[in-house]
Order: C-alpha cells, then structure tokens, then sequence
C-alpha cells in the first residue's frame, strides 16, 4: 500500500511536471554560460498571404547568416482569425517576441494600459534617422511613446477599370463629388446595363464610402477617443445613410444579396470584377496590386475618390497597414530590436520585402523598390493621390471590431431595404452611446 | 464467512485506484470543472481580454434582455435551426435506414457511402466546400439551371440561408442512421409475424411495431442532436458569418464574437451561462416528455 501510494505520489507530480512546463512560454531558450554569444531563439508573428510569407522568410534567412546564435521562428497566417488570436496571447503572457499588429487594434491594446510593447525611443538601436519624423509621429507613437513601427505608406485610392471608363466617358482622375457619382453611374448604365459604376461590399461600404464620408462632414472620426463621444449627431449620420441607401437603390454599388459571397477582403473572387463589370473600385495602396491581378485583361489605374462640396475636410488620409512591434514581455527584447533594424534599414532587406507590406516607409528602402522596379505604378500613383488629401485618421474606437460590426449591421439593414436611413441612425447612436459607456 | 471478508476489504479506500484515474481526474479538473466555475464567475464581471475582472452583479444578463439587440434573435435562430435540422435528421436517417437495412449484396458499400458526410461533422473544409457549392454561380445553381428553374440566391437572402446552413447539418444524418439501422435489426422479426397472420400491412406494422421498438434509440439521438444543434458554430461563422442581417447569428457565433472580437469575456460568459441554461430546460423537457412516447421493454420505469 505505501508503496502504491509512494507511485501515486511521483506519477502525479511528473503529469504536474510536465503540464506545467507545456504551459509556459514557448520561447524558452537555454543561456550559455559564455553569455556574448548565448544562443537566441525568437518568436516572430504576422499575418498575409503567401508572397509576403516567402519574402519575410527570405530575409530571416539572410539575417540569422549573418547572427548565427539567433534563430526566428516564423508564425504567419492569414488575416482571418490573426487578432484573436494575438489578443488572447497578450493577455496570457505568450505573445511572440515580435508581432505585427493591426492599425485599428492598436489603441485598444494601448488604451488596456498593460505595458504590451515596448517604447521604441528607448532603443537606440533601432535607427529613425531614415523615416520621415512627422509620419513616424502620427503612426505608432502613442502620448510619445513608440510602441509600434509603421510596415509602410497606404492610403485611399480608386482603382478605375481604363477600358470600362473610357468605352463610357468617366473620367476619374479629375476630383469629383459624391452627387456626381449619381450621373457618372447614369453613363454607364446608359451603355453597359449589367454594369456597376463602384464594386462594393459591406465591409468596404463602411469603411471607404461611410467612413469617409463622416469624416467629411464632421472633419473628425464617428467616434472621438479623446473625449469619448459620438463625433457626429443623428442628423449628420442619416444623412450618410441616406447616401448610402441611394448608392444601393440606384445602383451605383452592387446590391448587397449578390456581395454576400465576398464579404471582407473576398471582392475581387467577384466573377463581376474578373469578368470586368466594374467600373472602379474605392480601394488602398495595399490591396491595388491584388484588385488588379484577379483580372489582367484589363488596364487599371489609380483615380481620385469621392469627396464632399463644401465639407469639414477631404476625409482621406494616409497612414500604414500595419505595426511592428517588440513584446515587453520578451526575454531577448535587444536582439528582437536588432532583426527590426535588419528588417526595416538594412539595403539586403529592403531588396527582398519590396512592398510586401505596402511602399516602405524609409527612403532608402523606397529608393531601392523604385531603382528595382520592385512597386507597380499603380501601388505608387495611389499614395500619390492619397498624399493628396489633407483627412484625419479615425482609427481607434471607430475601428474596434465592435463598431464596426454595428455599423456592417447598419449598412446592411439599409441595403437590403429593411429600415429607414433615419430610424437606422437612431438605432446606431444608441448602441454607440452603449458602446463608449462600457469604455474605461 | 468468505463473502463477508471480501465485503469488508473494500470498505477501506484503495487509493491506488486514484492512480488510474489521474489522467481523466486532471484533465477533468484542469479542462472541465475550473472552466465551469470561473466562468460564472465572469458571466458577474465587466472582464475584457487585457484588463482585470471587477465585479458588475447582474449588469451583463440585464443587458442582454433589455440594451443587446442580437441576443432575442440570436436564440429564436438557434431554436428555429434545432427545430429544424434534429427531425430532418433523425427522419432522413431513419428512411435510409429502412433502406438499407436488408443484407443483399453491396449494402455493405452503400451504409459506408451514407455514413461519410457524418465523418466531416463540424469540420471547416465541408463547410467552405458547402459555401462553394451555394454560391451564386455554385453547382447547386448550374444543376437547378439545367432543370430549367431560375437560380436562388442561397446566401443572398435571409430566409434561404438559414435553409442552407440547416441543410449542411441534415446531410450529416450518418451516426443516427447507424444507430437506428442496429435498432431496426434489434426488432423480433416474431412480432412482424404474429401482425402478418392477423392481416396487418406494411405500414401498419411500421407505425404499430417497428416505430415503437425503436422509440429508445430516436429519444437517445433527438437528445444528442438537440444538445448538438444548440451548440453549433461552424457552419454559420464559415458560410455566412453570420449574415445576411444576422439571420444566421447563432449563439455559437455571438459567444465568439463578443469573446474574441470584442473581447468581452464577461459578457460572453453571461451568453454560455443563458445557453446552457436554455440546453437544459430542453432537454429537461425532452425527459419529461419520454414517458409518454418511449417504450422499454424491460419496465415501464427509466
């Protein structure tokens, strides 16, 4: 019996044993006692496609030549499902040494006031002698800490199908208003029937006609983060879903019925878009090349987008897909900053990524794309004419998954003819109101 | 004098038995009972992923009912869709069963055939083939094209995808075809007899022998299926999010959302909690309604 229990005893703290060590951070590395030359394995997240997964595998390669004690482990996915997942790692201890964090999440994290990430200036070795300083300032920098590098320049652009446009006398790249939009769709119509002046789903709708238009009209965000309130009054925002309600009625945009296949980032899986029946689409630098590569009969280039007569502001902004950012939590944070520095100033580097994650955000390596031929003209031309736009950036409350999804909600309910643009606004302010209350 | 010594030997607690248990005793403690109890403890609190718990009393479940405008909808969804696919299911399976119940040459083949979709239960790559199949330009369109009907927009509208989701889950009749086709076997082939002789048909001896033979096996799988309808994710959040005007926002998929997306664990704990208290008033019902339907042979009593 007391040699039963002894058993019983042992087994039950090697299962503790082991449940405990497959519990803690997956980044454990054993130090050498040489210390300078400890071997140093680092976590390293992000999420895109393919082509951007080879070329940032590539240049981890290159790096970890030239510092053979550290190893990265790559952990990319897709965009679906990728935020989920790095909140949840945030918030138990286990987030990779260095991650690449959304735009619209990054307040979130910042407003949560755990130290998630670690302030950039207080890193010297990482150089910002190459970035422009008032770009750096107004993409990353939160009350003047650094938490996070901008990947690259984006911007909003419209991508205009030339053949289509031409063939129908549209012209975009004059600037134009949204009440022009009516009759451009006129022509259109008048020549090719089965044709739409703007391709559109809900997630676009919201976050490149509704948005903006906001912005527009009340020259801030629906949502200011700074005083916690709703940016617009009732008023104003029926007056955005009435916009919106006449672009779907009158068939400026796709219904929603037939874009429900191609929700979120799917539009150009559209066999209306591949076959051509769009005009344009309101887009940004970052998905330009895609839009265009999902149907190469056709010659695209970049346009102006819709903006309003006498508005607060242009409502369009140029800002950067995504952050970079270092783990407060990480065990080797100097060495996670050093493969930044790699990654982002080194000539090696920036010949390999190219505009993987958008144009670069330092000279030198936008020096390199240009003199490789590594951008598109359209992807350049449309920073260009988003740079052209003097709008503020809504990201924060505005862009939480939760306001987002009540105002997809609103969009659709009025696509779909269910609720009046007015009623719908009332509906929206008091989830807003409900949404800032449970803001601390 | 024996049976006795044996009886006292095992009053005493042998704790080597523990041993054996450890696996599942940890694993039930760790992954099971600690989850349970935090979690209503959370469904009390204002916890969002990255912040501290504070204590809100019952602010989560009163918004629910009174500020939430998905909740009521959300659970009429889920209810319409259990009430749905769970007889779809269990009766489509029990029609092939019938089918397929005679032992001729390659029924062996034909059961596999009908028992693999079940195999693919809840997994991601049927619901995306499933997407793809009820696209507007998908083969389900081009096949009703060919017969001369002018395509539906399956995932388009409010009412043909909730239709489309429920008929995902009614292809997966394959365990409860199973089930039933053993108990169709079970059924003395003596009391088919005995009716033949008195000058019953077949559908009389359908409704009047193998229907009520078979009642234990359909109570046991409307259960399971009931337990499971309640409870599914998967197909809504990959075929339709959800969409379109939340005509197909389950509770599976609103728990998700407002844990993961919106980070609101408390909240999303308060949803579980209303769930599960939901998933066992049902089948608490399913319970008291069985002895009126449910024949055992053995006894009357359960």
């Amino acid at each position: 019996m007391a040699y039963l229990k002894k058993v019983l005893a042992l087994s039950l703290a090697a299962v503790m044993a082991v449940s405990a060590t497959a519990c803690s951070s997956g980044s454990s590395t054993t130090n050498n006692a040489a210390g300078k030359s400890e071997n140093v394995s680092l976590r390293f997240s992000w999420w895109g496609g393919d082509d951007r997964a080879q070329k940032t595998l590539a240049v981890i390669k290159q790096y970890q030549k030239l510092h053979s004690n550290v190893t990265i482990e790559a952990e990319n996915q897709s965009s679906d499902g990728y935020n989920d997942k790095l909140a949840t790692e945030l918030s138990a201890d286990t987030a990779p040494d260095i991650m690449q964090v959304g735009t619209g999440y990054m307040s979130t994290y910042v407003n949560s006031k755990n130290d998630y990430f670690i302030d950039f200036n207080q890193y010297s070795a990482f150089k910002t002698s190459d970035f422009d300083k008032d770009f750096l300032k107004s993409n990353g920098n939160f009350n003047g800490h650094q938490y996070g590098i901008p990947t690259g320049v984006t911007g909003y652009s419209l991508i205009a199908n030339n053949d289509l446009c031409s063939k129908a006398g549209i012209d975009f790249s004059k600037q134009y208003t949204w009440d022009d939009l009516f009759t451009m769709s006129a022509k259109l119509k008048s020549s090719n029937k089965d044709c739409y002046l703007i391709a559109s789903n809900l997630t676009y709708t919201v976050s490149n006609i509704l948005r903006p238009y906001i912005r527009q009209l009340t020259g801030n965000g629906l949502l200011v983060d700074s005083s916690k309130k709703i940016g617009a009054t009732e008023a104003q925002l029926t007056q955005a879903y009435t916009l919106i309600k006449k672009l779907y009625d009158q068939g400026v945009i796709p219904p929603e019925s037939r874009m429900a296949s191609y929700e979120k980032d799917n539009i150009q899986k559209d066999p209306n878009w591949i076959s051509g029946k769009y005009a344009s689409a309101f887009a940004t630098s970052s998905t330009m090349d895609v839009m265009a590569a999902a149907n190469k009969n056709v010659k695209y280039s970049s346009g102006k987008m819709a903006i309003l007569k006498d508005g607060a502001s242009q409502g369009y902004f140029t800002d950067c897909p995504s952050y970079m950012c270092v783990s407060a939590k990480s065990k080797h944070v100097k060495e996670a900053v050093d493969f930044l520095n790699y990654f982002y100033n080194d000539k090696d580097a920036a010949k390999v990524l190219g505009v993987t994650r958008s144009v670069p955000p330092t000279k030198t390596a936008q020096d390199i794309c240009q003199k490789n031929k590594l951008v598109d003209d359209l992807t350049k031309t449309s920073v260009d004419v988003s740079m052209s736009y003097n709008g503020k950036s809504d990201s924060g409350y505005t862009t939480s998954s939760e306001v987002e999804s009540i105002l997809e909600d609103a969009v659709s309910s009025i696509a779909y003819g269910k609720n009046t643009p007015a009623s719908e606004a009332q509906k929206t302010m008091n989830l807003l109101k409900n949404y800032l209350a449970n803001q601390k | 004098m024996i049976s006795t010594h044996k009886i006292k030997k095992y009053t005493k607690r042998d704790y080597s038995a523990f041993l054996y248990l450890a696996p599942w005793l940890i694993g039930f403690l760790i992954l099971q009972l600690y989850p349970f109890i935090i979690s209503f403890f959370y469904s009390f609190t204002d916890y969002k992923i990255g912040s501290n718990p504070n204590w809100i009393g019952l602010k989560n479940y009163i918004d629910l009912f009174t500020v939430d405008p998905d909740f009521l909808n959300s659970l009429k969804i889920t209810l319409v869709y259990t009430v749905i696919t769970v007889p779809g299911k269990i009766v489509l399976a029990l029609l092939i069963a019938l089918l397929v119940r005679r032992n001729t040459k390659g029924m062996g083949l034909i059961r596999v055939l009908y028992y693999i979709p079940s195999l693919f239960c809840g997994s991601v790559a049927v619901a995306l083939l499933w997407k793809i199949m009820f696209m507007d330009n998908g083969i389900i369109n081009s096949l009703i094209k060919t017969v001369g009907i002018s395509p539906v927009n399956w995932l388009g509208s409010s009412n043909t995808a909730i239709v489309t989701i429920c008929l995902l889950e009614i292809w997966q009749f394959g365990s409860s075809m199973v089930m039933l086709l053993a108990a169709l076997k079970q059924v003395p082939t003596s009391l088919y007899e005995a009716a033949s002789i008195d000058g019953a048909g077949k559908i009389r001896s359908f409704f009047s022998i193998t229907l009520p033979q078979i009642t234990p096996i359909i109570f046991f799988n409307i259960i399971m299926q009931t337990i499971n309808a309640l409870q599914n994710y998967t197909s809504p959040a990959i075929i339709t999010n959800g969409g379109p005007m939340k005509s197909t926002y389950v509770l599976g998929m609103k728990i998700y959302n407002e844990a993961f997306s919106y980070f609101k664990m408390g909240y999303a704990c308060a949803v579980s909690w209303v769930m599960f208290i939901v998933i066992m008033i049902v089948t608490l019902l399913l319970f008291r309604s069985s002895s009126g339907w449910v024949y055992y042979e053995d006894s009357k009593e359960f």
